[in-house]
């Protein structure tokens, strides 16, 4: 074989190319491992600070109220919510009432999925912001158990799916209907229901009530929470439909229940989630 | 030892001159020569060749580079020593480098009344207008016979872009060749 002349063209090259390529030192070779860490580690501030920026993105599945604002704002849907399924297996009640649900706010509210941002009634005449919240219901939809040991009980708590629920303990009768602004009852109803215990929380904290009669704001499918305010809520605090915020400014709840801060305040705002379907 | 007194040493015709070749370029020598040869002895045999040429050569000719010298002398050696050898015992891998290059330049193509070093000059020309690590790679692969894999491995490349740059550099080499009139 003949060596072709290119092969021994090539060996005239300059000299100083011949040396550059001899002293070509290693590339630092790019660390695949850093820079899929890096983009990794990026992706995850984005993610952060989205989570704060926009807490909306990151809901617990709660139900929350349709944002309203300017005065007097009034809510006229005739289709009836559904209550949804958040990520702890509770499920929020259907919303307010939209028939009969006017919404008087004086200020525009902004709606967050772990604030469910929600309305209230107030008992007083005049109507106010409750616990910070802005918007203010003229009329909710109110139940309790009419007599027993469960009269006491109120309704705070969410929906739950079936599988939070134990064995049946009771059947009762239960006073519901719609009350306005001055706590007055504008109709009432006497539902039959039955009292259910819940998964590995005692029946003195917190029970479920699932109807056999429909209510005008109430399902026979789902299982209300009511809870005894007298009792250590800590267990069920998961199926509040808010935390409880303290009744002072500058206390502490600190993801703890206290006893006895219950106030009337709260079970009339959160009252107002329990609405018909 | 500094390149310009290993010169004088040869120019002295003084043989520590040879032992301090060999010791500073002995290695890099010998690997030209096996990237060719692909056969130790005959690699040594070549590289020996190569201080006996560098003996003659100096004096009279006081090269600028003594690097480069020293690596023209062997490979010419090794070069012919590869013709002169039988076809079973050349490199594989030698033998595509060399077709690889001879499909930029076949000898039947050349312009007449073109010198290897004019080509050579050409060359040299049109890889300085290269980027650095493009050049290199391929003087590495074309000068010094160096396999794709110990490139890949030299430069932090992968394999196929150290193919891949070779290639693009080849026919951006020809396309040159061609438009400077020495390849018809």
């Amino acid at each position: 074989m003949k060596t072709p002349r290119i092969v021994n063209a090539i060996g005239h090259i300059d000299d100083d190319l011949i040396n550059s390529a001899t002293k070509s030192k290693k590339v630092a070779k790019k660390n695949i491992w850093i820079k899929w860490t890096s983009l990794a580690a990026s992706f995850v501030v984005i993610i952060i600070v989205a989570a704060v920026a926009v807490p909306t993105l990151f809901g617990d599945g709660n139900t929350t109220l349709p944002v309203v604002s300017g005065d007097n704002t009034t809510i006229n849907n005739s289709e009836s919510a559904t209550p949804t399924t958040n990520d702890n297996g509770a499920t929020t009640a259907p919303t307010v009432n939209q028939d009969t649900t006017h919404i008087n706010n004086a200020e525009p509210t902004t709606s967050g999925g772990n604030d469910n941002t929600t309305t209230a009634t107030n008992n007083d005449s005049t109507t106010k912001p409750v616990l910070g919240h802005e918007a203010v219901l003229s009329e909710a939809y109110f139940y309790n158990v009419s007599e027993g040991v469960f009269s006491t009980y109120i309704l705070c708590g969410k929906v739950i799916s079936e599988d939070k629920i134990g064995s049946k303990i009771d059947d009762v009768s239960v006073s519901a209907g719609w009350k306005n602004n001055a706590n007055e009852w504008l109709t009432t109803e006497t539902l039959r229901a039955e009292v259910y215990l819940i998964n590995d929380i005692s029946k003195d904290v917190a029970v479920a009530l699932k109807f056999i009669d429909k209510g005008d704001a109430l399902t026979t499918t789902h299982y209300y929470v009511i809870m005894n305010p007298e009792a250590d809520l800590t267990p069920v605090k998961d199926y509040l439909i808010r935390p409880l915020e303290p009744n002072n400014a500058g206390d502490e709840v600190a993801g703890e229940v206290v006893k006895n801060e219950l106030a009337e305040e709260y079970v009339v705002e959160y009252t107002t989630q329990f609405v018909n379907e | 030892m500094d390149d310009s007194k290993i010169i004088e040493l040869y120019f002295e015709r003084d043989d520590r001159a040879i032992k301090e070749t060999q010791i500073k370029y002995g290695k890099l020598c010998h690997k030209i020569a096996y990237n060719i040869l692909n056969n130790y002895e005959d690699s040594e045999e070549c590289v020996n060749d190569t201080y006996v040429g560098v003996w003659n050569a100096i004096p009279p000719t006081r090269p600028n580079n003594f690097m480069s010298f020293v690596c023209k002398i062997t490979r010419n050696l090794s070069l012919k020593r590869l013709e002169f050898m039988k076809r079973e015992k050349r490199s594989a891998d030698v033998l595509v480098s060399i077709h690889e290059l001879e499909g930029v330049l076949p000898d039947e193509r050349y312009a007449a009344d073109v010198s290897d070093e004019d080509i050579g000059k050409l060359i040299s020309d049109f890889l300085y207008t290269q980027k650095e690590d493009v050049r290199n790679v391929f003087i590495r692969r074309y000068y010094f016979f160096d396999s794709i894999k110990e490139i890949a491995v030299e430069f932090s490349f992968s394999e196929s872009k150290v193919k891949n740059m070779l290639f693009y550099t080849r026919n951006k080499l020809k396309d040159y060749l061609i438009k400077e009139g020495v390849e018809i």
